[in-house]
């Protein structure tokens, strides 16, 4: 959308927005030629379109934060997505490999692990920041102890070598 | 009487006018057409019609291409009904945010994946989307979940892959949708079950995917009568049903004109390679709702051994080794 100052023909530009206040967004736009201005209003639902599209209209204030992710931030009950962690926050994490994550080394075949619905509603309980974390490490102990089930009692196991 | 002058339109106009809403445009194009470069194979998965098991085979083939060392990515494109994380056992795994965008869970196949599942906060929860009333959330709602899209594609932190699939929602609404954001070199591929309601669905579905400009690389007919054993030995079940599917098979791989089923119609029709004919194999949906990829738990049953042969040639189609 943009505005025309229609005595002088010219395009208006963005001069300042404010809001989203109680669901509306207001934009000004100014003539650079005459200096006449006029403010876009937009109405709740305008403004959840342009927050939908994932833009804003000019440039981001000093105030906006990160978000961690578009679809995350604009779920009604998001999940916790935390930043990466590093290995020690979790006693399963002590024994996260170090290196790339299984299925991620070009030419090395993945071996297959499985998860007992058991095995699987315990990591659920773990901390989402560290659960992806976690599960490598339990998979690569699996792995290593030539088992394929991860069940609850090998994540014990786990746990009890980590010394936690 | 004096003629009013004409104003200037839209497209007299340079610029945006400070809104920087083009050049937001531009940088999400470009973040997307970045990601995707560093992937070798990108393929839609489609149906046009639910329940035809187009997930349990876009899970079941990327285990399959992850097993023999391929490193694989699947985006679950269905905001609104997630399957993708259950079939490949990844629930609960979480999402973590990188540096660079998200960093998809990772199955224990070894699949990269990212899903809405992954994202809502309680368990089975429905995908709603903050606003202060869900009033006329009919405006907005296709451009969330087309956001939403565009960042599983371009905002995640895939890394090298051989292969991105794309799991596509039912119906044929969000086809060219989906295939806009692809790169040009993207096929797709789609699903359908030998049932002519399916396989008008599907057809409406292939038509838009044809007139969205990507390569069409062929079609999977699922849950197909009799047993087809693409892989092995014959099967268990009624010798006669597995020698005639056998023979079917064999005939398809051949080249001819394969049993006259509405997806084998349609292939023709269509102009339509048939990739794979899975048969029903309830031995498959038992793995699904395991969370345990069939190829991967019960790959002597037959319709594992089908989906296997799929991922096979699906590699020979996209001109990859599997």
């Amino acid at each position: 959308m943009r505005f025309l100052c229609v005595p002088c023909d010219e395009p208006m530009g963005l001069e300042r927005t404010e809001g989203p206040d109680a669901g509306s967004l207001t934009a000004v736009f100014v003539c650079p030629r005459c200096g006449h201005s006029v403010a876009l209003l937009t109405n709740p639902m305008e403004t959840q379109l342009v927050q939908a599209l994932n833009l804003r209209v000019g440039p981001p204030a000093a105030t906006d934060a990160a978000a961690a992710s578009f679809t995350h931030a604009a779920l009604a009950d998001p999940g916790p997505v935390a930043p990466g962690v590093a290995a020690g926050a979790c006693p399963f994490a002590a024994g996260a490999p170090a290196g790339p994550a299984r299925g991620e080394v070009p030419g090395e075949p993945a071996e297959r692990v499985v998860w007992t619905a058991e095995a699987d509603e315990r990591l659920r309980r773990i901390p989402a920041g560290v659960r992806q974390m976690a599960a490598r490490a339990i998979e690569e102990q699996a792995r290593r102890r030539g088992v394929a089930v991860v069940t609850v009692e090998l994540m014990e196991q786990v746990k009890q070598s980590h010394g936690k | 009487m004096e003629q009013e002058a004409r104003v200037k339109r839209y497209g007299d106009l340079a610029g945006d006018g400070g809104s920087g809403i083009a050049a937001q445009v531009e940088a999400a194009g470009q973040r997307l057409a970045a990601r995707l470069a560093a992937v070798g194979s990108v393929v839609a998965v489609m149906s046009g019609k639910g329940g035809v098991g187009k997930s349990v085979v876009t899970a079941n083939v990327a285990a399959a291409l992850a097993a023999s060392g391929a490193r694989v990515g699947v985006v679950d494109a269905d905001i609104n009904g997630p399957s993708l994380p259950l079939l490949l056992g990844a629930r609960g795994r979480g999402l973590v945010r990188g540096p660079d965008g998200l960093v998809p869970a990772v199955a224990p196949c070894g699949v990269r994946l990212v899903s809405t599942d992954l994202l809502v906060g309680a368990d089975g929860a429905p995908v709603v989307w903050k606003t202060p009333t869900q009033a006329d959330s009919f405006v907005w709602r296709g451009a969330a979940e087309a956001s939403a899209l565009r960042e599983f594609l371009g905002g995640t932190e895939w890394g090298e892959l051989d292969w991105l699939f794309i799991d596509l929602p039912p119906g044929a609404d969000r086809v060219e949708t989906v295939l806009g954001l692809l790169p040009e070199r993207a096929g797709y591929v789609a699903v359908a079950i030998p049932s002519a309601v399916a396989v008008l669905s599907v057809r409406r579905a292939v038509a838009l995917a044809a007139g969205a400009g990507r390569r069409p690389l062929g079609l999977i007919e699922n849950m197909a009568a009799g047993s087809s054993d693409e892989g092995g030995a014959g099967v268990a079940g009624a010798a006669g049903a597995a020698a005639a599917a056998v023979a079917a098979v064999a005939a398809d791989a051949r080249g001819d004109a394969v049993k006259d089923s509405a997806v084998a119609g349609l292939a023709r029709t269509g102009g339509l390679a048939l990739l794979g004919r899975i048969p029903f194999d309830p031995v498959v949906a038992a793995c699904a709702d395991a969370g345990t990829p069939a190829v991967l738990a019960r790959p002597e049953a037959p319709g594992a051994r089908a989906l296997a042969a799929l991922a096979a040639r699906l590699c020979a189609t996209a001109g990859r080794r599997a």
